[in-house]
């Protein structure tokens, strides 16, 4: 109901003839009236299709005005029912006052002296209807309101869920596309060693044993002899840093031996490692990831830190491994660091490849960076410990004996 | 003193055991006697020829050449037999027999070094 002309206009005035007078008035205005016989009659069709009443000062008795401002009180926020209450004329006197006093608690209450002058009253109806009818359309507006941040809350949960969703199935891809990543270079590793390794070994044999019978004036036999143990060496080297077959064989601490021992060689940078005195085997994940790890963050102070030294420690107990690899390099940017923390970008792959691993394994990644250099530190808790005759130490020893 | 010693050649690889074959012709001293793909190939060979060496991959599809070596001693104690590997980072953790290196029996070598192997065998 916004509609001024919807509105009735409720009149109470039991003594005399002001009723009808008012009724005429109103009517003869185009106004619906409707007049209450009784104060509860009143009282009872407020608001229902009333848009203000109007009610002579000698029908409300003060008894009778607590249950009116119950009603008023009761009323919703948005709504203050107009109430014009026909006083008579004169001057004020205490009893005036008092019944002023009395009709206090009934709110929007407007005061018209009678004899009333039909334009007054009616100006005074219309005013009311109109007050009413913007409530009603700010009662109007609240609902659309109410309605619109319903319709925003429930779109950002479903938004919100739909990007839990998506992460999830995110983390898997990425989880999927390690572990194939990994299979991978394991399978591309393997195929190097067993095919193109072999044959380029078989074609080095024949070549010695070609150049052993031959003689080899201008020196060609020796310059291919060369070129075939370069490919021999690169092909193995490349083998092994895609997948060392020691992480397979005899575990991380070897693996990650010889891979620190190599890095030191190929960059020029200072490469120390500590490991436990005897180092189980872990799962194959965790000794995987510990690596690949461990490879990437090699790779990043090779690649951004412009150290001159990297130590890296591998520590265990009974129930994790951690991994510290530090730098004393120029440190990463505040801001990329910031940024990583926030939301995992703009900081390359190495370190989201890093996070995406631990993360696989239920594990913590933390970086300290200042520009004195960077440390990460990584721990993943141990829940498949495979216990394996092949401890670290007598790997070494056996290496040293077969090489000697 | 061509011919001397006896020699089968075991490789899955036939480009390598052909290699290896001209090799060991090439150097003198040696006469090739048979030559096995696997392991099951080798140790029925090795039963029947009885030769004075074995030159061995280490890197075989099915049974690795250690353990086809262990069977080799078996069947043949007193035989030589040269493990060889494009790896030697591969014979670590691979547990030989403490006794077989005090003998000099089983030697590991890498693929490139088995020619200058052969020339020091003869």
């Amino acid at each position: 109901m916004t509609n001024a002309t919807d509105f009735e206009v409720l009149v109470l005035a039991p003594f005399g003839k002001d009723s009808s007078l008012i009724e005429n008035l109103l009517r003869g205005s185009g106004l619906d009236v409707r007049v209450a016989g009784t104060f509860h009659n009143l009282v009872g069709a407020i608001p229902d299709r009333a848009g203000c009443a109007i009610v002579a000062e000698e029908a409300l008795f003060p008894v009778e005005i607590p249950e009116l401002a119950r009603k008023m009180e009761a009323q919703p926020p948005w709504s203050d029912f107009p109430l014009i209450v026909l006083t008579g004329g004169g001057v004020s006197t205490a009893a005036t006052e008092f019944a002023v006093h009395a009709r206090a608690p009934l709110g929007n209450v407007t005061l018209l002296e009678r004899p009333l002058r039909p334009a007054t009253l009616i100006s005074a109806v219309r005013s009311a209807l109109a007050a009413r009818k913007r409530q009603y359309e700010v009662r109007d507006h609240l609902h659309e309101r109410q309605v619109a941040e319903e319709a925003l809350r429930s779109a950002r949960d479903a938004l919100e869920s739909i990007v839990e969703e998506r992460t999830a199935a995110l983390r898997r891809l990425s989880a999927e596309l390690l572990r194939v990543q990994d299979d991978e270079r394991r399978r591309i590793a393997r195929e190097l060693h067993d095919s193109l390794g072999q044959y380029l070994a078989a074609a080095k044999i024949n070549l010695d044993t070609l150049a052993f019978k031959s003689e080899d004036p201008d020196g060609c036999f020796s310059e291919v002899q060369q070129l075939i143990d370069r490919a021999i060496t690169e092909t193995r080297t490349l083998s092994h840093l895609l997948h060392p077959p020691l992480l397979d064989a005899t575990g991380l601490a070897s693996a990650a031996t010889w891979y620190v021992e190599g890095f030191g060689k190929r960059s020029g940078i200072q490469a120390s490692l500590k490991l436990p005195a005897n180092l189980e085997r872990l799962s194959v994940r965790m000794e995987t990831a510990l690596f690949r790890i461990m490879q990437e963050a090699l790779t990043n102070v090779y690649r951004h830190s412009g150290s001159r030294r990297v130590d890296v420690e591998l520590k265990t107990d009974e129930r994790r491994a951690t991994l510290v690899i530090k730098d004393f390099g120029k440190g990463i940017r505040k801001e990329i660091l910031e940024r990583f923390r926030l939301s995992g970008t703009n900081v390359g792959v190495g370190l989201a490849g890093i996070r995406e691993r631990v993360k696989e394994l239920g594990g913590n990644f933390a970086i300290r960076s200042s520009p004195k250099g960077t440390t990460l530190e990584v721990t993943i808790p141990i829940v498949d410990r495979e216990h394996s005759r092949y401890a670290a130490g007598s790997n070494s020893q056996i290496y040293s004996s077969l090489a000697g | 003193m061509a011919g001397n010693y006896s020699v089968v050649i075991v490789d899955d690889n036939a480009a390598m055991r052909q290699a290896l074959c001209r090799l060991f012709k090439a150097a003198e001293g040696f006469h090739i006697c048979g030559e096995a793909a696997n392991g099951s190939e080798a140790v029925a060979l090795v039963g029947r020829l009885q030769p004075d060496l074995v030159v061995l991959d280490l890197c075989m599809p099915g049974r690795n050449g250690l353990e086809v070596a262990r069977d080799l001693k078996e069947i043949m104690p007193a035989a030589r037999i040269m493990l060889y590997s494009m790896n030697a980072e591969e014979l670590v953790g691979q547990q030989a027999p403490g006794s077989w290196r005090d003998r000099n029996c089983l030697q590991i070598r890498r693929h490139e070094d088995l020619h200058q192997q052969s020339a020091d065998c003869a």
